[in-house]
């Protein structure tokens, strides 16, 4: 059996799988995941935990997963959903003191990190999942529960302003915490 | 074309992207023998108070891991995961609401940014930081400390060796710090705009203390850590372990109810966590995390239909974890509390 059969024979099975299944699942999908988690979060370790919580979600959930849909699918979803509770997390936990290590972009260019934090975790997975992924809008509706309309239009949104921010001839439309304090004189 | 070149810049720079392998079989095994303890203990305690990050992270049977009650309760696998990868759209929707990235280390204490996200028409998104006090000084903390009402206590007492290293504290804001005039937050279209909103807290915003950190070390870099936060009788608290921890309920003077768990487990030695609340006369807060849903909004025509922002608290939660000391050591510590 190739790996094509065995994916699809576990998007057979793993609602009513076992270890056996979780074991395959992290075969198959484990690091294209922790990449994918990787440019959402830009920070390789919080990466790591968020591909973790995912197939633990997964596994605890699988009775929820319908048996002949796209598992890849419902992972990225699971994944996406995990990326998005760890952003929120850091959001209202920021007063995490900062005795840890200092915060870091392990593996993403400063230049890179710098537009991706630009963009919302809904676009910067889009980004990834249609360039690097090759994923077809239908997918990545899927995965981010909008219309195929939508994702096509966000995805292109995004693309507009990564590509701009990368070519840093679109600075100006993003104010930095220095303007806005300037702005309001606080 | 255009877009090709974008995409081409993109993948180009994506590409470049490099994202170790690493073995995630190895790390869930050990995950769930050893589960990660977060960098700060404010995300520990409240995450168990108001995302139930143990339910999140598993505690089920299989993953061997165990939920302690401050009534002495321990449950195996039968706390219900929160499902928050499988919520409806609604609720999608509005975990989606806090995905903008706001980094309230650029912030000075007492000014707060909010960030309100338009997209299509309307409001897609909004979140709020507030910047906080850090200190390396024991002087400063306490006397921040005497100027707020609520009894936020801390240590009179160390064990050998362990020296003040940091406190962190945050602010909640009263009710009327939030007349400030609203900026038009309209849009025409399809446009896409992120409006950015600055508030600098009116003096004396320094006694609305929501959270305080406290860390100590010594030399071998073993630590205490003490987060106080305001809480509420009506959360419901837990604490998740590993199977191997155990948990034990005590009686200490001064505290509605106390737990004290430990893993004996680790290579490093024992490892403590304790818990404790208290009660305090009534506060209601302003969360500032939420001031994004001020009626600010609603003045600009942006419909907002969540709950309330104003929580209420009446009781201080305290959670200390330590790495190295023994028992007594701890309790010594907690024995010396006392609010400056």
């Amino acid at each position: 059996m190739d790996i094509l059969q065995e994916k699809d024979l576990l998007d057979q099975t793993f609602a009513d799988g076992g270890e056996a299944e979780l074991g395959l699942a992290i075969e198959f999908y484990g690091q294209p995941l922790l990449r994918y988690c990787h440019n959402i979060l830009c920070d390789y370790h919080e990466a790591q935990d968020a591909v973790q919580v995912t197939f633990l979600k997964a596994y605890e959930n699988r009775t929820k997963y319908r048996n002949g849909t796209s598992l890849s699918a419902w992972l990225y979803r699971i994944a996406y959903h995990t990326c998005i509770d760890t952003i929120r997390r850091k959001t209202l936990f920021f007063f995490t003191p900062a005795s840890g290590a200092p915060k870091t972009h392990t593996g993403i260019s400063d230049e890179l990190f710098e537009a991706l934090s630009r963009l919302s975790a809904m676009e910067r997975s889009l980004i990834y999942g249609r360039i690097m992924e090759e994923r077809s809008y239908r997918e990545l509706a899927e995965i981010h529960r909008i219309t195929e309309a939508a994702a096509r239009k966000r995805y292109e949104r995004a693309r507009k302003k990564l590509a701009g921010l990368l070519r840093k001839d679109n600075r100006q439309e993003e104010s930095s915490i220095v303007d806005w304090r300037n702005q309001h004189e606080i | 074309m255009k877009f090709e070149q974008d995409e081409r810049i993109i993948k180009e720079h994506l590409g470049k992207v490099r994202t170790p392998e690493y073995d995630i079989q190895l790390a869930l095994a050990d995950r769930i023998r050893h589960p990660r303890r977060f960098a700060g203990k404010s995300v520990l305690i409240l995450a168990a108070v108001m995302i139930g990050i143990f339910g999140l992270i598993g505690a089920g049977t299989y993953y061997e891991w165990k939920s302690f009650g401050f009534d002495g309760s321990v449950s195996d696998g039968s706390a219900a995961p929160t499902d928050t990868s499988l919520s409806e759209d609604t609720e999608f929707s509005s975990t989606v609401t806090q995905e903008l990235s706001l980094d309230p280390s650029e912030l000075q204490p007492g000014e707060v940014l909010i960030v309100t996200h338009l997209q299509d028409g309307s409001q897609s998104s909004a979140n709020a930081a507030c910047g906080v006090f850090r200190t390396d000084s024991e002087q400063a903390l306490q006397d921040m400390l005497l100027l707020c009402s609520i009894p936020y206590a801390i240590p009179t007492q160390l064990p050998d060796g362990y020296v003040f290293d940091e406190a962190v504290v945050q602010f909640y804001a009263d009710a009327d710090m939030l007349n400030t005039p609203s900026e038009s937050l309209t849009v025409e279209g399809e446009q896409e705009k992120t409006i950015r909103q600055a508030i600098k807290l009116p003096d004396g915003y320094q006694k609305n203390i929501q959270d305080i950190y406290v860390g100590y070390v010594n030399s071998s870099g073993e630590f205490i850590r003490m987060t106080i936060s305001l809480a509420a009788a009506s959360w419901n608290v837990s604490f998740g372990a590993p199977d191997t921890a155990y948990s034990e309920k005590l009686n200490l003077d001064g505290y509605n109810q106390a737990l004290l768990i430990c893993d004996e487990s680790r290579k490093n030695g024992s490892y403590y966590s304790l818990a404790m609340n208290s009660d305090i006369p009534v506060v209601t807060a302003v969360n500032l995390m939420d001031l994004g849903r001020t009626e600010r909004n609603a003045a600009a025509g942006i419909e907002d239909n969540r709950e309330p922002f104003e929580e209420t608290y009446d009781q201080l939660a305290y959670y200390i974890e330590s790495s190295a000391i023994e028992k007594e050591e701890l309790l010594r510590f907690v024995d010396g509390l006392q609010r400056p």
